[in-house]
């Protein structure tokens, strides 16, 4: 990625070379012959980043080697192909970057037979003439080192990496780029995805959910009630602020019931912690409880989200089972590979979460009732499965717009606690929960090419942006962690502070860049392969079903209260866990079999047709997923990108060709279109055609690249 | 006729094998060549036809309260399941399948009764559209080196083999014959590949008989002759298939392999590919998977470990990957075997010919290959597929196998076949429906003395006729991917081979993805073309209004001449294609069946297609849709009514002109 490569428009640390050469001769860096690449590099650095060591070498494992340098700095290892300028769109780009903490392997090679695995804080025992990163994100860089008296350098940044991979955890510092108004870039930026930290966003969203019972509650505006929650979120129209917050108390760590999405038939999707059991709540509070959970619906379902479903720790073991088991030199044999995939239990997982969200889109689609996903936590499974659910049932949140804000929302908004997730803390709560839904969208994506309006590549990017630290969107656990950072609070308080080391010019102020800023690792061209050709949202006819909006507010305690576990709805006496049961959730007991009346999916109990069936009399725009043991597929492109040989055919160079040719089809058109005078009406019509071209060589090529597999 | 007994039977239950509490109701009709199930709603009357050559197994079970179950698996892995409410009815149905599906003559096989309404001469012309003496003459045969021997005429030395024989210039009669008499069935080492750019040739025969030590001094004649065929090597690679412990117990029946010591210049290599008995059970093992109501991940990952089914796929591969490697890397000649030379050798030689010439991965070559590995050098189709009664322990899925090596090939090479998946299903469907004579009898001799050609019709006029559904949208015969060998590498990586979910899942519609990228892809390629040709048919105009601008101000005052005039709309008719009219296309895509033709009626599976708008892979089709198909596939093709178009444009010229 290159850091400031639209020029001006970044607010970078200022150019700090002397004393960041300083600090490399004091790590004994011997005078380099060139200063080119340190000084070129320290002109990129984020903010706070410095140079540790550096040596020429060459990119190896892929055709055709490049030669290059690799640079680690505090934050990153980097890898710079010679003759790379900056500002220029390469799609080299976003490939040779890791960030300290992704690096999950660290090897350094000697000839043929001398192997060193490099651990934090492990002594290097020779020279190397070779290193191998092997990433978290599934990536591997191969470096190999010229001889001829820069040895030394090569040993020096191999164990500035290790050095610098012990003291990583510093994911606190990254600060994030901003983006200064004043600069040049401002002008172009495009509208970015609502990042849910105004009251203004979150009235407009609600607006185009339509979800007239609900209003946008300010009660946790200073992240009093809890910090992981959001600033604003959507409660009951009737319910007062006094109540959330006296609500909200009785549930873990503060996360109350809120909405997650209006169902347009008139279903709400409500998310909310587990019962804090704990607490003596009085009458009053419960009935409060009661209300929120209700949603002014007769018909209530609890879903226990952790139910049938792997736990952190399951999840956790799972991905470090499909890395090792990805890695290029894995000692599985060959024959074993299809049972050895399978002992990881990722796809499984992915299969289990897959039909869960199914299950609960079928339970929010069937009938108007208010469906609650409640889990302790509420930060993990809950914003999986939410996500999944709607984007099942919602072709907006299929767009790339849609689904960008969908992550937002659930994920990044909600509190998903992504740097102890990742790994960023070297907390033991380390569980890729993230990564699982995304594994679970690509399968979506190969079963419904025609749905979703982004493509693999797009996926594939945010799967490598979750620890890349040039913005906080990953690299915080909760929305007040964020907002202290960007300095956002600083405006709730009408006073203006300065950013990270710049200083204001004049009247400009700094505007936090988000992941969603793709510009500043991809380039236009990689950015138009987010685009899925295959999109076309007209496939299915209008997206709702025209169903009678109810009236809202339904008097009286709700008529039929039901548990959904295991696949299947258990009637419940109540709500709320305090007056005399235990805990609903104590009583959830999971990966137990399913009982036999529900072997069958719960759309077959309530249309009669089993989900995984293919044209059926579905409530239009709804998808339900397959999920047989034959329908979910291994993400190759993503799991197998250390194995090089196994990617061919995943992308198929000859396509660009097509793209090629189709591009000088536009052109000709283009070429043409001009020489047409304005009263020619034969072809007035033209201009409509001329876009077609476009699309299509984007088609051809995404579309190739992304699904041939 | 005289088979069926009962030749209908109403109130049937067809059994979704999905949610088995769901089954159509209709009626069961047994005619001489096909089982037909019609549902009884009325607004759909789906129906599902089976051709009794596709029906693999009949199984009975035992009679439940609604009703007695009756189990039909198909060669094309279609399973179907009917509940019949009579015992009686169903144990008629039963006998009556059972005999129907195992003919005990090849005149009782559909491909005699099958008329697609073509006269004689185009039955002829559909014969002669594979030419394989047109193929030898395009590998650059007969030449310095080789030559065509007509030593087989009449089938006299080797019956399995064609009459048209390609071998060694230096081969004489006399060695042929002695080396025919030292191999299996006489099937003597003949040239299967010629690989024009560097002299290297891939030959085939079946194992020598040389027991423990016995020699033929032909038979190393001939593998010398081989040898001296090719002048930019000094060593023939002999490629025995089997497994070292298949071909050692092979020599205690006085079979065997070449012994290096009496060969000279050879350099001999065991491929372990296990025999048909081993896939047979391998490819039932793997179909037990796909038969699971719903499996789990690790029903499905270690089922399909078990069965082994790609790790075969594999050893086929390297195979071929050997033997391409030799002959365009190494430049030297390779004579591959196995026991007889018809099976593993035939998925060999294919696989190693389609990594070596681009020709066998186009529509028309990829034919022709099949004729020449595995039609004319006496495949023995009639017994691996079971086409007529014998024995069951013949049946083995071998051309199976290479179709699927075809496909994973497509899957790691997606721009270097213009065919598509679907054209393998199809070819895969026809071995064994019958409906054709290519793939009827063992061998060539059989074939002419049935006069095949005379009596049915060929496969390849079908498929070539129907080939715009067969075309793979992403060719490019241009690219350099595409061009000369395909690379693949043979280092372990068995998770390179995937399970053939379009094949072997083809029947469940739930498996298969919901929307289809070939087709969505071709529609788009469609359009492609037409915006071209548009395009040009516009520029040429455009040239046109220029001149007759040029020719106004010339003229002057003067309107134009008439004749002019008239030459405009004459050329318009080629522009009548508008962007409405291909907009009309898309919209008619989803719904293309792959087009079996109107005739076709094997195919015709399920005709759900009014149902669902899903571009469907699999084998379903229906009549109406194909027919329609035909209409608005050729919009371009000028059969369009022109008049109303070129009417309107001949206006628009004329407000052109007189503005001009």
């Amino acid at each position: 990625m290159w850091w400031g490569g639209r020029g001006q428009s970044f607010n970078i640390a200022p150019q700090k070379e002397e004393p960041e050469m300083g600090s490399v001769q004091e790590n004994r860096m011997p005078e380099p012959r060139s200063r080119q690449p340190s000084s070129c590099l320290a002109s990129r650095c984020l903010p706070g980043e410095q140079i540790l060591a550096w040596a020429p070498g060459v990119r190896k494992g892929l055709e055709p080697e490049l030669s290059g340098t690799l640079i680690c700095t505090n934050f990153r290892v980097t890898f710079q192909p010679c003759g790379w300028q900056w500002n220029q769109d390469t799609p080299l780009s976003s490939e040779y970057d890791f960030a300290l903490v992704n690096i999950g392997r660290l090897e350094a090679v000697s000839g043929l037979s001398r192997v060193q695995l490099l651990r934090p804080g492990s002594l290097l025992k020779f020279i190397p003439e070779e290193i191998l990163l092997h990433g978290r994100d599934f990536r591997l860089l191969r470096v190999g080192f010229e001889a001829g008296g820069l040895e030394p350098q090569a040993f020096q940044v191999t164990m500035a990496i290790v050095q610098a991979r012990a003291q990583s955890n510093q994911a606190q510092q990254y600060s994030g780029i901003t983006l200064s108004k004043a600069g040049q870039g401002s002008g172009s930026r495009k509208p970015p995805i609502p990042l849910m930290e105004t009251a203004e966003d979150w009235e407009t969203e609600r607006k185009k959910q339509a979800a007239r019972g609900w209003r946008v509650s300010t009660v946790n505006e200073r992240f009093d009630v809890a910090t992981s929650l959001p600033r604003y979120f959507w409660v009951p129209n009737r319910i007062l602020d006094s109540e959330v917050r006296r609500a909200f108390g009785h549930f873990h760590q503060g996360r109350g019931p809120r909405l997650s999405w209006h169902h347009p038939g008139g279903s709400d999707l409500l998310r909310c912690g587990g019962f804090y059991t704990a607490s003596d709540p009085n009458k009053e509070d419960i009935r409060a409880v009661e209300l929120m959970l209700q949603a002014g619906h007769s018909d209530v379902v609890l879903v226990d989200t952790m139910d049938e479903l792997p736990s952190l720790a399951d999840v956790q073991l799972a991905h470090l089972r499909l890395r090792a088991l990805c890695l290029p030199d894995s000692s599985v044999a060959e024959d074993k590979w299809l049972s050895a995939l399978e002992g990881t239990r990722w796809l499984d997982y992915v299969r289990a979460c897959l039909r869960k969200a199914s299950d609960i889109s079928v339970l929010v689609t069937s009938r108007v009732r208010s469906v609650v996903l409640q889990e302790r936590g509420d930060r993990d499974l809950n914003g999986l499965l939410s996500s999944l659910v709607q984007l099942l049932s919602a072709p907006e949140a299929r767009t790339l717009f849609g689904f960008q804000s969908l992550v937002q929302r659930e994920w990044v908004a909600a509190g998903h606690p992504f740097l102890t997730r990742l790994g960023g803390t070297g907390a033991s709560e380390e569980a890729p929960v993230f990564l699982l839904f995304l594994d679970c969208v690509w399968q979506l994506l190969q079963q419904f090419p025609a749905d979703f309006e982004f493509s693999e590549f797009f996926l594939l990017a945010l799967h490598d942006s979750v620890r890349v630290p040039d913005t906080l969107t990953f690299l915080r656990n909760t929305p007040w962690e964020r907002g202290k950072q960007s300095g956002q609070l600083n405006s709730y308080t009408q006073v203006y502070t300065p950013g990270y080391s710049q200083p204001p010019a004049g009247n400009s102020f700094n505007l936090q860049l988000s992941v969603w800023d793709w510009d500043l690792r991809y380039s236009n061209a990689q950015i138009l392969q987010f685009q899925n050709p295959g999109y076309d949202p007209e496939h299915c006819p209008d997206s709702w079903l025209p169903r009678p909006q109810p009236s809202f507010m339904v008097p009286g305690p709700p008529s039929s209260v039901w548990l959904f576990s295991r696949g299947a709805l258990t009637p419940l006496n109540q709500l709320c866990p305090w007056r005399d049961s235990p805990s609903l959730l104590a009583v959830s007991s999971r990966w137990l079999p399913r009982p036999a009346i529900s072997s069958e999916s719960l759309a077959d109990q309530e249309w009669g047709l089993p989900s995984h069936w293919g044209a059926c009399p579905l409530p239009p725009g709804l998808l339900l997923p397959g999920y047989l043991g034959p329908q979910i597929r291994l993400w190759r492109r993503c799991y197998l990108r250390g194995r090089p040989e196994v990617q061919m055919g995943l992308s198929a160079p000859t396509i660009s060709g097509l793209q090629d040719e189709l591009s000088h089809l536009q052109e000709l058109l283009r070429k043409w279109t001009p020489r047409i005078s304005p009263e020619d009406h034969s072809k007035e019509r033209d201009p409509h055609t001329i876009l077609n071209p476009t699309e299509i060589a984007g088609i051809l090529k995404g579309r190739a690249e992304g699904d041939l597999g | 006729m005289e088979h069926i007994r009962t030749p209908k039977v109403e109130n049937v239950r067809l059994v979704d094998r999905v949610s088995p509490k769901k089954a159509a109701l209709g009626t069961l009709y047994l005619t001489a060549t096909h089982v037909i199930f019609v549902e009884n709603s009325p607004d759909s009357r789906k129906e599902t036809w089976i051709l009794h050559s596709q029906i693999s197994t009949i199984e009975k079970q035992a009679t439940t309260a609604t009703g007695c179950p009756l189990l039909i698996r198909c060669k094309n892995f279609q399973i179907i399941q009917l509940i019949i409410p009579q015992e009686r009815d169903c144990h008629d149905v039963y006998i009556s399948l059972i005999r129907l599906a195992r003919p005990v003559k090849y005149e009782e096989l559909y491909c005699f009764s099958f008329n697609p309404m073509l006269d004689k001469e185009e039955r002829e012309q559909g014969w002669v559209l594979i030419d394989l003496s047109e193929e030898y003459k395009r590998m650059g045969l007969p030449n310095h080196y080789w030559q065509l021997s007509d030593v087989n005429r009449d089938y006299r030395v080797c019956d399995s083999y064609p009459t048209e024989l390609y071998v060694p210039k230096s081969a004489t009669a006399h060695i042929i014959v002695g080396s025919s008499k030292f191999r299996s069935r006489r099937r003597f080492p003949v040239l299967s590949y010629y690989y024009k750019d560097n002299h290297a040739s891939i030959c085939r025969s079946s194992q020598p008989l040389s027991g423990f030590s016995a020699r033929c001094l032909e038979d190393e004649q001939m593998l010398q002759a081989i040898r001296k065929a090719n002048p930019g090597s000094d060593f023939v690679y002999v490629v025995d298939t089997r497994p070292k412990l298949n071909a050692m117990a092979n020599r205690a029946a006085g079979k065997g392999y070449e012994n290096e010591d009496n060969y000279s210049n050879i350099k001999f290599q065991f491929i372990g590919i296990e025999n048909i008995h081993v896939m047979r059970n391998s490819l039932q093992k793997m179909l037990e998977v796909c038969e699971l109501k719903s499996p789990s991940m690790s029903d499905f990952l270690w089922g399909l470990e078990n069965s082994g089914w790609l790790r075969h796929i594999k050893a086929i591969m390297d195979a071929g990957i050997f033997i391409a490697k030799a002959v365009s890397e190494e430049g030297a000649s390779v004579l591959v075997h196995c026991s007889d030379g018809w099976d593993r050798t035939a998925q060999v030689c294919s696989v190693a010919s389609l990594l070596l010439d681009p020709h066998y991965r186009t529509l028309k070559g990829f034919m022709v290959l099949i004729e020449k590995d595995w039609i004319s050098f006496g495949h023995k189709f009639n017994h691996r597929y079971g086409n007529l009664d014998g024995d069951p322990k013949e049946i083995s899925p071998v051309i199976d196998q290479f179709i699927e090596c075809v496909w994973q090939l497509m899957e790691q090479f997606p721009c270097a076949f213009e065919f598509n998946e679907r054209f393998l299903i199809h070819i895969q469907h026809h071995i064994y429906s019958c409906q054709f004579g290519n793939f009827l009898c063992n061998s060539q001799k059989e074939r002419h003395e049935l006069k095949i050609q005379e009596r049915t019709y060929s496969l390849w006029a079908h498929l070539w006729k129907n080939r715009a559904d067969y075309l793979n949208p992403l060719f490019r015969a241009d690219h350099s991917q595409t061009q000369g060998t395909l690379h693949l590498p043979t280092i372990p990586c068995n998770f390179m081979y995937k399970f053939w979910s379009g094949m072997y899942n083809r029947f469940e519609k739930g498996m298969q993805p919901r929307q289809s990228v070939t087709d969505y892809l071709m529609a788009v390629k469609e359009e492609t073309q037409q915006l071209e040709e548009e395009l040009e048919a516009l520029e040429e105009r455009l040239e046109k209004i220029q001149k007759v601008q040029l020719n106004c101000t010339k003229v002057k005052s003067k309107q134009s001449e008439p004749s002019k005039h008239s030459g405009f709309s004459t050329s318009d008719n080629s522009i009548a294609n508008t962007p409405q009219d291909y907009s009309g296309n898309m919209k008619s895509f989803p719904s293309r069946s792959p087009s079996q033709g109107d005739e076709d009626s094997a195919l015709i599976l399920t005709q759900d297609n009014l149902k669902s708008s899903d571009p469907d892979l699999s084998a379903n089709s229906d009549q109406e849709s194909g027919v329609e198909d035909l209409s608005c596939r050729s919009p371009s093709g000028g059969e369009h009514a022109p008049s109303e178009d070129s009417g309107k444009d001949r206006d628009s010229d004329e407000a052109v002109f007189l503005t001009a």
